[in-house]
Order: C-alpha cells, then structure tokens, then sequence
C-alpha cells in the first residue's frame, strides 16, 4: 500500500480531475443465485496436477461427492448419477489461493490513523458486492486473503474468503482459516510517502521496532492483567481489567492464537522482527512482499517464516530496489515456504503467469511453480488441510483450464469453489443473453412509465439517474465496473498498492 | 376577577344573556359532518369530533357539538372530494444538524464522535423542520442530532407553534447510532472499519463501567476504576429498556450491524436505506424493527436509443425500489417509515402511491406512520388514532392522503388549527385602521390597533399592542378573512404568533394563537385606507 502518494500529492495540487467510468458490470451479486452442489461430479480424462507429492497424472479423473474430493487416479467407479465433464485435453489444477488480496472491502482498506490498529477487523467490512469476486473466479482463484494496508506498524486483523460469489460476507468467510493480522515495517509506517500534518511516531525503521516491541510488553501485561483476576468466589466485587480490544488481538498473537503476516521490504528489519518475535517466544508466520528474502533465506527458513512475493514488481520505491526476478526460487531453495501474492485486483486474474514466470525466472519446477500459487499460500494461511491441492478429503477447490495451467494461452473454463461451479465460461456466455434481455424488458417500462405519466423530467433533468453513477479519479479512469462505494471513500488506498 | 364575573354573571343569568354564554371559547372545536379514519382501517362515513383544549373529546357519528365549541363545517359544493380527517402523522426519525454547539475539544479520554450523552435542548428545536414536516401532515416526532457515531439521547415532541417548551412529550427516547462517523485529518477513525473498532469498543467500556462500578460501590476497599464519561448513557439501551436506532447505509451495512448487536436483549431498530429487497432472507431470518424511508430512484435516462448510457443495475434497481416496503412487510419485518433523505418532507406520499401500487397494503402503510410508530414510542395510549383523550392531532384532507400530491387543507397539533390550503379569492377589502381588544383569559383584555394597507392581494402592515408597534410578517385575505402572522420574539417568546379575523362590514372577530396561548379577538373599523395613519 502507498505507493504513489507524491504523485497523490502533485494531483491534489494541480486540482483534482474526474471522468466517469461508466461502463457497469450486469451481474450483481445480490440476485446471483447460489450454484448447486451435485451430489456427485466426475471430471474425466484430465491432466491433473494435484499439489501433492503424487505430481501432475497425465489422463486421469477426479470425483467430488458432496462438496469434497473423494478420489483421484485413472479407472476409478463412477458414482451412479455423477455429472460427467469431460475434460479431455484440459487440465485440472487446484484453486488459486491469493494469500495478499484487497480486492472485496469496503469503506478503507488503511485504519492509517494510529501506529498500532490492532482492534480494527477487515471481518466487518467484506465487500460481498464485489465484481472482483466474480472476475478472480474467472482467473481461476478460489481464496483470497483479504489484509489490511500497510500504514501502521501493527495493522488490522485480516480476513480469509472463499470466492462464493453472491453469498453474503458472513457466508464468504473461511471457517476453517485461523485468525491473522497484518503487521508492516519499513517506508509506510514510517510515513516516508505520505505526508501528515502532524507526524507521527515513529519515522525511523528502528522506532518501528521498537513500537512494536512496546505493544508486545503491554499485551503481556494486559493479559496478565486477567490472568491475576480471582476466580469464582473471590471473583465477586472485585473490579475487572477494563476490556482493550487492541491489546486483547495483540495478546492473542502471544498466546499463539493469531499468525502475523507482516508487510516488509528489506533484510533488515525482517531479521530485526524475527528477533522481537523470538525474544517473545512466537513465529512470523510470513513476510509479504520479502523482495529481500533472497539475501535472508537461510535466517527465514530456521525462523519457520514464509515468504509470499511479487514475481517482477519492484523498484517502485526505494526500499523495493534490490528485488529480483529470482526471489522466489532462491526461497524456496532454501526452504522457505514460498508463494506468489496479487496485493492486486487486477493481477490477481493472471495469477497462473505470475507462476510461470517463476519457472522463467530460476528454473522453478512448473509444478512447484504452480504450488506457489496454491498448496503453498494455503499452507502459509494455515488452511493447507482443507483447500491448495487436490487430494482425498480437500474441499472440491477445483479449475478446469484449456491447456498448460502456466501457458498464456490456456484460459480458464470452470471454476468450483466446496463443489459448486460459481463460474463456467458456457454458462457466462448464455447469461449475457439472458441480461440482454432483461434490460430491453426495463428499458420499455421505463419508456412505457414515461408515456402513462407525460413524464418529461429526464430531458431536464441533469440529476444522476442512478445513485451509482461512478466518478473516479483520473488515474483510476481503467477500473471499471466497481460501485462507486468502492472507489469514493478510499481513493487513498485504491491506487496505493504495496 | 375575571371568574367572580362570570359567577356573578351565571347568578343573574337571563335569557337575554344566555346567548351571549353560548358563544364559543377558545379551545373547544367540533369538526363536523365529516370523514373520519381513526385508525388505520377504521373509518367513520360521516361524523364529529371534538376537541377541547387540546384534547380529543368525542369522536363519532352521533356526536353533538357541544354549545361552547366553535364549528367547523367545510361546505363542499358539487364535484368536490370529500373531507377526511386522519390522525396526525409520526415522524420516528427525524435528525437535527449539529450545529456549533458541538464539542470539538474533546478532553483526553473521550472521543469527539462518541456523544452518548447528548441531548437536545430548548435551543437546539429545528423551527423549519418542524414546520416543514406539519405542512406534510406530520404532528409528531422523534428527534436526534446527525452527527457521530455514538449520537446521543432522543426526544419525542410534538410539532406545533412555539418552542421545544411547548410542544416536548419525552425528554429522553432511544440512543441514536451510525457507523459513518469519521474523525477529521489523521485521526482515529479514518475508514469504516475503524469506526466499527471504536463502535466495538465503547459498546464494551460501557459494559465494563457498569459492572467495575458496581463492584465497587459494594467493596470500596480495591482501586478505584477509572470513569468514562458519557458511557453511563448507554445503560438502558444496553438493557433494552429503551431502543438502540442504528442508521444504516446501504445494504452491507445493514448486514454489518445485525452482525454487531448479535445480544437479543438490546432491542434494535435499523434506519433502512431502500435495497433491503436484495438480500431479504437476511433480515427475514431475525425480523428487527425498521425505520424506512421511501426515497425511490428517478426513473433512468432512456429516451435517447443512441446513448442509453444507463446500467441494469440501475435499471433494476429503478423497478424493484417500490417493492421494498410491501416485500419487507410479508417478510415479517416491522415497518415504520420515515420522511428522512427525502428533499421536503410531503414526496413521501408519491413513494407510498408506488409502494401500495406495488403490493403494500394501504392499511399497513398508513399504520407504518400512525399508530406502529406511536406504539414504539410508547404514546399508544395519546396518539396514533383519532379517539377520546388522545391529543388532537388531525390532518384535514381533500380527497385521499395516499395520492401523488394530497390536497392537505389543514393540520390541527394539540387542538391548534394550522390552515394549508390554497387561498380562496379575496372577498372583502379589509384596508384601514382597525382597534381591536384581544382576550386574553386570565389576563384580562388588551387593546390593539391594527393597520393594513395596499390591495387585498398584496397587503402589508403592522399591530401596535400597548406602544409597541410589530410589522406583520405575513398576511393574506381569504375570502372574508384575514390570515396573518407576527414574529413573537417582539413579545418575548419564540415561534410565531398567528391571527385569524372574519370581517363582517366594519366589524371584525376572530382568534389568535401563540407561544403564550389562544386569545380571542374582536373590533371594528375606526378609519378608511385613505385616512392618515397615527401608529
């Protein structure tokens, strides 16, 4: 987050230009009627590529029953009354799983006011409306991790969706994922790129250290705080700590309740971390962004921490000078439980080539490229049991794809999400008929309306006819179909990725 | 005094002077011969109602105008609807901009967008709101300050002339509540889900203060805790003794806050926003209150087929919006409804045209403004219908009050008539010099000159009452009366006071109301237009 603050800054000066991006998507996701969920599914004649150990099976078929897989391999019994695809030619891979995602929240993405906002939850505000959810479907992705930006040193408590277009936030959320929250370090919580009337502590890489190392004495000493109050009896009339919600997330993480994903650049301060997390007797459970994991690999992989990374982002700031295409693969050399993250809405539909290029870059192994964007984020989430791979037992994450899953030229053609296909590329295509339809049916009864009441009012009238009437800022003018909730608080964190 | 005369008179009474006793008082009314819909779905074809000081005496077909009230009969010559009379509409949301009484320094340890100590003052009432609302035939309101996230205490009054003294029935009702409170600059919150943390959180210090207070009211032998100002506040809402109103947003938000108060004890009423319809098996799973306001879409730009620039989502929404109501009510949702985010208070009544168009019952729609949110406010027992011992608030209708524009001629707030209708042509030239005594009761009388001037459409003038001269803000001639109005901040109070006359020749008799009560007026001609004019 925070990238271009200066420029934020030179547009402020200069006047702030609008155009209108107009251009609406038809489908929303109130009136998007939950898939089916057959009982039973048989994928034939697939090349299947499982995350596992068992590698990528050449012509082999895979079955769901009820939401799960249930077995894999070549000559398996079809299940009476399964519905059979027929997916000769294609591959079948596991769902994407974008383990740096601000793609579906609304009303601010950045709580950028205090240092630490520990007690802010993304879980209050999972923008189920998002067009992105159904566009990330069509790129194959079936989890997101939606974080909080980078603004403060500790951020908010961050939220795991499975992409359930069209269910409400409570039903998007992943019941099995554990609890999580965003730290950050370096240029942004330090304030280098945006500017505050009143700046705030700390300015240095090393006050954030230390803030952090501050907050972690005080939740020990809240938590001892209710560890001390007597119990049953003695309990009575006796004063209780006063609740801090902020403390209470931060003494979670030590009583190993909640992992840290921390937002991070350089070598540095991600060793310095580690060892703040040491001394407290905890685990970073990844580093996101890491462009400098290469030169640390080693000290990660001891520590147990992941590292999740742009494939060929950097130099957008100064401390992402020393990123390299090779980040990845050097990690996952030496044993570092590597992925590859959007922190993108729009990247995050081409995850698949963010993967290939790691085997560009570093001679990954295709199939472990392909890890990098599923078994591997899952693992770094804590929901590697359950979804990541295709095996026995794994909730029915499942992306049929025209060909190579890392050639540019294959493209997704359904997407299954706890066995349910929420996208089908037949099925999108039929559908715009359908809304065609629809919107000539609307069209003529606005027009008959007008006629029954000698309405005129739309010649004169210059109000929006729409509350949603979009307008966005100019640099935003490429993002369409976004509700202009999406886009009218936050033009802050929008263009302010990483 | 004044009472010995009337015991001295009522002695010696003759009947030569009973006539004169027969006159009517002030205060006592008879609306008569007319239509009346005392509840939603009770209707009376034709009858009487009286009012006598404020109150509703009688109802009925067969009910006599008693001897001291004054008749109201409205004549209606052929073709003309006929005269309703409802009882007066409730406003359940009606929101107070806070103005510069706010505090913006907050002392360390409060939060500026936490108020839930606030209340509304004598100073804070919204004289045009007020206005504007009883002009749509609204006689009732609940009231609160729009700003922040925790906003304070609410406030019932009814919607009459005069000040906040005059017209309160409940000093404290509900704690008012939105999520779209922001801090200024960098401060805390800055997005919503920060204004969710701090909702959260002072939700839970709240809880907190009652219990460590308690605990150390009954053992002051431990430290002390440490006190939060304002939180007390949130004690009855937090034992559902009275309800948390929560402003929603938008659909999400709606979502978000039954996702908040999860505590079945705290009795919950959701401001709604119009797209409940979309994801109403939500709200149909746990039915909470919902104060609803009727802004529906224009409809969208489609006349050009070259530039259709218009989204289905629109398009749909633009169809759909209407439903709503009808939609949340088979859903079980109870409903009341709310002029809040229409531009004037009165385009309720096209919406809810729409609304019954499209499957809302004209019953229930009419309970959503009477006697549903009476009953939420605890004023089942006063108002909402039109029945002996209620307030008499009444709205005069020509014709339906469910039409795109309903022709209200009149609405009555605690016994005191507010005439709206359009203007008959002027009947009489009332130009001249008039002297007149006003009755004022207890007080005795008063002498009054009253001077108007220029034609009868256009006239102007003032009222000299014991040397002090006040310009009219208003007068009109209708008919054979004169309506006029005076600003009565000249005879220290607020509001305004209104003067009706009916000018038989060079007489004149009438009334007035005010912030200090009714009077009685009545007088005569002492000089021509033409006539020099001594104030």
């Amino acid at each position: 987050m925070i990238r271009h603050s200066f420029f934020v800054g030179a547009m402020m000066a200069t006047g702030l230009a609008f155009a209108d991006a107009s251009w609406v998507p038809d489908i929303e996701a109130w009136n998007s009627p939950q898939p089916a969920r057959p009982d039973s599914v048989i994928f034939r004649n697939a090349t299947i590529w499982t995350g596992t150990d068992e590698g990528v099976i050449e012509n082999a078929d895979l079955v769901i029953r009820q939401g799960r897989i249930s077995a894999l391999g070549t000559d398996l019994n079809v299940p009476r009354g399964a519905l059979e695809i027929d997916a000769s030619g294609m591959h079948l891979t596991p769902g994407i799983i974008d383990a740096h995602s601000h793609a579906a929240i609304i009303g601010g993405v950045n709580e950028a006011s205090r240092i630490s906002t520990a007690d802010v939850r993304i879980r209050d505000v999972i923008d189920s409306e998002s067009i992105n959810i159904y566009r990330q479907l069509a790129g194959g992705v079936t989890t997101i991790n939606l974080l909080h930006g980078s603004a403060n040193a500790i951020g908010g408590q961050m939220s795991v969706i499975k992409m359930r277009w069209g269910a409400s936030p409570a039903e998007l959320v992943f019941d099995a994922a554990p609890e999580g929250i965003k730290f950050a370090l370096g240029e942004n919580p330090k304030q280098s790129n945006w500017r505050a009337e009143q700046p705030r502590y700390p300015q240095t890489r090393h006050g954030v250290e230390q803030v952090i190392r501050e907050k972690f004495q005080q939740a020990e000493d809240y938590r001892r705080a209710f560890d001390d109050m007597p119990r049953g009896r003695a309990a009575r009339d006796r004063v209780p700590p006063r609740p801090n919600h902020e403390l209470q997330a931060i003494a979670e993480i030590l009583a190993g309740g909640r992992d840290i994903h921390s937002h991070a650049y350089r070598a540095d301060e991600m060793l310095a971390l580690m060892r703040v997390a040491e001394q407290f007797g905890f685990v970073i459970k990844t580093f996101q962004h890491v462009l400098e994991g290469y030169k640390i690999a080693p000290q990660m992989a001891a520590h147990g921490a992941g590292g999740s990374t742009f494939i060929d982002w950097w130099a957008f700031k100064y401390e992402a000078i020393d990123g390299i295409g090779y980040n990845p693969a050097l990690m996952h050399q030496a044993g570092v439980l590597t992925g590859l993250h959007s922190d993108n809405p729009e990247l995050a539909r081409r995850m698949n080539l963010e993967a290939a290029k790691a085997v560009r870059y570093g001679q990954v192994d295709p199939h472990d490229a392909l890890k990098m964007i599923t078994a591997w984020p899952a693992d770094q989430l804590g929901i590697g049991e359950r979804t990541g791979r295709l095996a026995t037992g794994m909730d029915a994450d499942v992306v049929l794809w025209t060909g190579h899953p890392l050639s540019v030229q294959s493209r997704v053609e359904q997407t299954w999400v706890d066995g349910r296909r929420y996208f089908d590329r037949d099925a999108d295509q039929r559908m715009r008929e359908r809304l065609a339809a629809e919107r000539a049916e609307l069209i003529a009864l606005v027009l008959a309306d007008d006629d029954n009441n000698g309405n005129d009012n739309n010649q004169d009238s210059p109000e929006p006819t729409s509350p949603e009437r979009r307008r966005v800022h100019s640099f935003a003018a490429h993002l369409t179909g976004y509700r202009a909730s999406e886009l009218d608080h936050d033009e802050y964190c929008i263009f302010h990725d990483h | 005094m004044r009472s010995i005369c009337i015991f001295f008179l009522l002695g010696l009474l003759s009947p030569a002077l009973a006539g004169e006793l027969r006159q009517p008082v002030p205060g006592v009314h008879a609306l008569v011969d007319v239509r009346i819909v005392t509840a939603p779905g009770q209707v009376i074809e034709s009858g009487t109602v009286v009012i006598r000081d404020g109150i509703i005496e009688a109802v009925g077909a067969n009910v006599q105008p008693p001897v001291d009230a004054r008749i109201h009969r409205f004549e209606r010559s052929e073709g003309q609807d006929p005269i309703t009379i409802f009882p007066g509409l409730i406003e359940p949301y009606l929101l107070l901009e806070s103005g510069e009484n706010d505090d913006t320094d907050s002392p360390a340890g409060r939060h500026q967008l936490i108020q839930p100590d606030r209340r509304i003052r004598a100073r804070d009432w919204p004289e045009d709101q007020v206005s504007a609302l009883r002009r749509a035939g609204f006689t009732t309101a609940l009231m609160a300050t729009d700003s922040g996230i925790m906003r304070g205490h609410g406030l019932v009054a009814n919607l009459g002339e005069g000040s906040l003294n005059r017209n309160l029935l409940e000093p404290s009702f509900g704690q008012f509540f939105s999520l779209a409170g922001r801090a200024e600059g960098r401060q805390f919150p800055g997005s919503l889900m920060g204004a969710v943390a701090l909702f959260r959180q002072n939700l839970d210090d709240a809880r907190w203060q009652a219990a460590a207070r308690a605990a150390w009211a009954s053992n002051p032998a431990q430290p002390r805790p440490e006190w939060l100002e304002g939180l007390d506040d949130l004690a009855p809402v937090l034992a559902g003794r009275t309800p948390m109103i929560f402003e929603s947003s938008d659909l999400l938000d709606t979502l978000r806050i039954l996702e908040l108060i999860s505590d079945d004890q705290i009795a919950l009423t959701v401001v709604g926003h119009g797209e409940e319809y979309k994801r109403l098996a939500a709200l149909e799973q746990r039915p909470v209150r919902h104060i609803l306001p009727l802004a529906f879409p224009e409809p969208p730009d489609v006349k050009d087929e070259d530039d259709r620039n218009v989204s289905l989502e629109a398009l749909r929404h633009w169809h759909r919006a209407p439903e709503n109501p009808g939609l949340m009510a088979e859903a079980g949702i109870p409903l009341m409804l709310t002029t809040h985010g229409l531009g004037q208070p009165g385009e309720i009544f096209k919406h809810l045209v729409q609304a019954i168009d499209r499957g809302w019952s004209p019953d229930q729609a009419l309970a959503a403004l009477t006697t549903d949110p009476a009953a939420w406010l605890g004023l089942s027992d006063r108002a909402g219908r039109i029945r002996p011992g209620y307030m008499a608030n009444l709205v005069v209708v020509e014709g339906e009050l469910f039409s795109d524009s309903p022709s209200i001629n009149e609405v009555w707030v605690d016994g005191r008539r507010h005439v709206l209708a359009a203007l008959q042509p002027p009947g009489v030239d009332p130009a001249g010099t008039w002297a007149l005594t006003l009755g004022l009761g207890g007080m005795g009388d008063v002498e009054a000159t009253l001077v108007l001037t220029g034609p009868p459409t256009n006239m102007e003038g003032f009222l000299t009452v014991m040397g002090n001269e006040t310009p009219l803000n208003e007068v009109r001639v209708s008919g054979e009366r004169i309506v006029a109005s005076i600003d009565a901040s000249r005879f220290g109070g607020s509001g305004s006071i209104s003067i009706r006359l009916d000018i038989d020749g060079e007489r004149a008799r009438g009334n007035g109301s005010g912030p200090f009560g009714e009077f009685t007026i009545r007088g005569r001609r002492t000089g021509g237009p033409d006539d020099e004019v001594s104030p």
